[in-house]
């Protein structure tokens, strides 16, 4: 019996010690996580060309990488930071909750950081990523603009050319309508997309002042109140178009995806979203273009050129970490413009932000055009959904665009309801 | 004589603690947890910024018109799942007991729904009812059913919306009611379906008074399975719709988890989530009661 006994104890010590030994020869890499929400293929691909030279440089150090669903994924990010597990580097395109990270400490100050390789961006495109002094985030990738793409094909055999005011805009959408094409596919049951084209409507009514006026408002008494007429005339702008039947049948209730497979299709000639049109997967033979969003005769915006130019993704590092200076080399590899040029530049198509990154010879019209309006704007504003609160922005501003399109609600109600939110919200954050 | 009492470290309790220890840390842990966030106000990223507001939430749901929908939303649920899926899987079960060649694999077919996942379902139906690129209006249009062609576009009504859900979440679920009725069917004695014909019963007679009366032990279970089910909906709507349009095809889950989750008030939402359960609660007491479960049938 005893004999049994101790054979057994010897068998099980080995056991341990081999588990332990395996364990601890498998743990000699150091891992990184990655949160983020390239889910594109060509953005995929993108990272996964910047994981590998990292890892090429460091070979002790692994990058585990998890791509998150583009609407939850702040929410992923969040719901991490708030049980302590949360991961290495994040991405997040939720400016707002970006600076509360930052403010309770949960994200890393890059200060010292940017003095070493902040040169490497613009002083606009730094000065983004500026809170209160500290810098607190890395700008991922591309400059974001909004336009309008066309089908080209499309619009010749429509017997069109690129409209030069908004009124012509409305004569080649209903030439579109008239051949029994959807003049401007989308689906906006997310709430965002339809938001972009209320933003350009905003732009004409209010102007780029007015709408950072409205997204960094702080007091509930004080600022422009979506209730003013030029924040009703815009969506007024988008009811009209809705009724007019220029949106694709059900376009509150489709998705995204949808609308741009209406388009890429070829069921219409427009299609209005960001700057991420290049990088999509074209079938074989579709040809686009674009232009800016043209101006109203007669509103504010006729007489500017205020655009919208924005950043939207930034690589933020928990403070938590176990590998601070790791994250930080990574981050430094990240903005080699070689790399962003690379990845960015010639895999995903974007136009990338690091300094030396875009060589002009070698970007496309689009590119140009780009970095034309970034310099020549006489004014810029954010992504409203994205700066404010995410009740206000993520919540009733999304499902208010989408009543809109449904036609379940009136721009006038639409103003109502959103000052009424926005208020609340204001109030509670005052509290 | 006296009782004897089996001590707690005993048999039957040594054998019920494991899934007892799951039920308290998975389910009641939870549940308190939930309690304690709905008198909190929090948003969720730091424990630092707790604040205690007491009832405050549980008053701010008073005044929350969107609330009050989205429990309307998730009581209608409730009526129609149980109307439909239990009527579908009831009629569905008697007449997969007629014998068919083929019951076997209907059986097996109808219950498919409820085993694929409902993020799946909800996608797969979405891109059907696609007004523009779903294969759903053009399969009518060919047919001849044009008029029926619009029920893609009911997903943008406020009003309508809900009525699409509820077709697929009934569609999903009444196998569950189906599986339900027919595993009590199984369970008749042969001989009492003989004797009625004998007496000269038809086989919709045969079904009026010997089956249906003997599955009202198994009915209740039916009703509570798909009343609980709805009322704790959530994947269909999210998925679907996103609680629009205009919050009409908003769930107290939905809204629950649009202010917990996404909008950064943890405590609010915490306080839609304990409300879900009382409801839920009043709910199966109330269907306790009305059909007389847990009352002996001698």
């Amino acid at each position: 019996m005893q004999k049994r006994i101790g054979k057994v104890l010897v068998c099980s010590s080995l056991v341990v010690c081999l588990m332990a030994g395996l364990t601890s020869f498998g743990g000699a890499e150091t891992t990184l996580s990655l949160w983020d929400q390239k889910n594109s293929p060509k953005e995929r691909e993108a990272v996964e060309y910047i994981i590998g030279i990292f890892e090429k440089e460091y070979p002790e150090v692994k990058i585990t990488r998890r791509i998150m669903p583009n609407l939850e994924a702040d929410q992923m990010v969040r719901m991490a930071f708030a049980g302590g597990t949360p991961p290495d580097l994040s991405e997040c395109q939720d400016p707002y909750t970006m600076v509360k990270y930052f403010q309770k400490g949960l994200t890393m100050d890059l200060t010292e950081w940017y003095k070493e390789y902040g040169d490497r961006y613009p002083l606009g495109v730094k000065s983004a990523m500026n809170f209160d002094g500290y810098y607190i985030a890395v700008p991922m990738a591309e400059l974001v603009t909004m336009a309008v793409f066309y089908n080209k094909k499309l619009l010749a055999d429509l017997g069109l050319t690129e409209p030069e005011n908004y009124g012509e805009f409305c004569q080649a959408l209903e030439a579109a309508k008239a051949r029994g094409l959807t003049p401007i596919p989308i689906g906006t049951k997310a709430g965002w997309p339809g938001l972009h084209i209320y933003q350009h409507f905003l732009r004409e009514t209010v102007g780029a002042a007015t709408i950072n006026d409205m997204i960094f408002r702080t007091d509930p008494n004080k600022g422009p109140r979506w209730t003013d007429p030029g924040f009703v005339r815009a969506a007024k702008y988008v009811d009209e178009m809705r009724q007019n039947g220029y949106f694709s049948k059900g376009a509150a209730m489709s998705s995204f995806d949808a609308g741009k497979m209406e388009w890429l299709g070829g069921r219409g000639p427009f299609f209005i979203t960001g700057s991420w049109v290049p990088s999509f997967d074209f079938p074989p033979g579709f040809e686009w273009d674009f232009f800016w969003f043209p101006h109203i005769v007669g509103e504010l915006g006729y007489y500017r050129n205020d655009d919208y130019i924005d950043l939207f993704a930034s690589l933020q590092v928990s403070s938590t970490t176990s590998h601070p200076e790791l994250c930080l080399d990574f981050l430094e590899v990240w903005t080699r413009p070689e790399v962003q040029h690379k990845a960015w530049f010639e895999i995903a198509n974007f136009i990338p932000v690091v300094k030396g990154a875009a060589p002009e010879e070698e970007l496309s019209k689009f590119q140009k055009a780009q970095l034309e309006l970034s310099k020549h704007n006489t004014g810029t504003y954010h992504a409203m959904d994205c700066w404010m609160p995410p009740a206000v922005g993520f919540g009733a501003l999304y499902s208010d665009m989408t009543a809109l399109f449904a036609g379940e609600i009136t721009p006038i109600e639409l103003g109502k309801h959103m000052e009424k939110v926005h208020v609340e919200e204001l109030k509670k954050l005052q509290e | 004589m006296t009782q004897k009492i089996a001590p707690f470290w005993s048999g039957p309790y040594i054998f019920i603690l494991p899934a007892l220890l799951v039920y308290v840390i998975f389910m009641i842990v939870p549940f308190v947890g939930t309690i304690g966030l709905s008198l909190i106000k929090w948003e969720g990223f730091s424990f630092d910024d707790i604040k205690f507001i007491g009832l405050q939430n549980y008053r701010d749901l008073l005044v929350d018109s969107v609330y009050w929908l989205s429990l309307r939303n998730s009581l209608v649920f409730v009526a129609a799942a149980v109307a439909f899926q239990c009527t579908l899987g009831l009629i569905v079960a008697l007449l997969l007991e007629q014998k068919l060649a083929i019951g076997n694999f209907l059986r097996g077919s109808y219950f498919i729904p409820a085993i694929i996942s409902l993020i799946i379902i909800g996608i797969a139906f979405e891109s059907l009812l696609n007004p523009t690129l779903g294969v759903l209006d053009k399969i009518l249009r060919t047919v001849g059913l044009e008029k029926f062609s619009v029920l893609g576009m009911w997903l943008a009504s406020k009003k309508k919306a809900i009525w699409v859900l509820i077709l697929i979440q009934g569609w999903y679920g009444f196998g569950w009611s189906m599986f339900i009725f027919i595993s009590r069917l199984k369970l008749i004695d042969p001989q009492l379906y003989e004797a009625a014909e004998i007496d000269g019963a038809t086989a919709w007679q045969k079904n009026l008074y010997v089956s249906i009366p003997l599955l009202r032990g198994v009915a209740p279970v039916a009703v509570l399975f798909a009343a609980m089910s709805a009322m704790k909906i959530f994947t269909v709507p999210y998925v679907m719709t996103r609680g629009g349009p205009n919050h009409g095809t908003e769930v107290l889950a939905t809204w629950a988890f649009s202010h917990g989750i996404a909008y950064q008030h943890v405590g609010y939402g915490s306080a839609i989530s304990v409300t879900l359960l009382i409801f839920g609660m009043i709910l199966g007491f109330f269907i306790f009661k009305a059909m007389g479960m847990g009352r002996s049938n001698a």
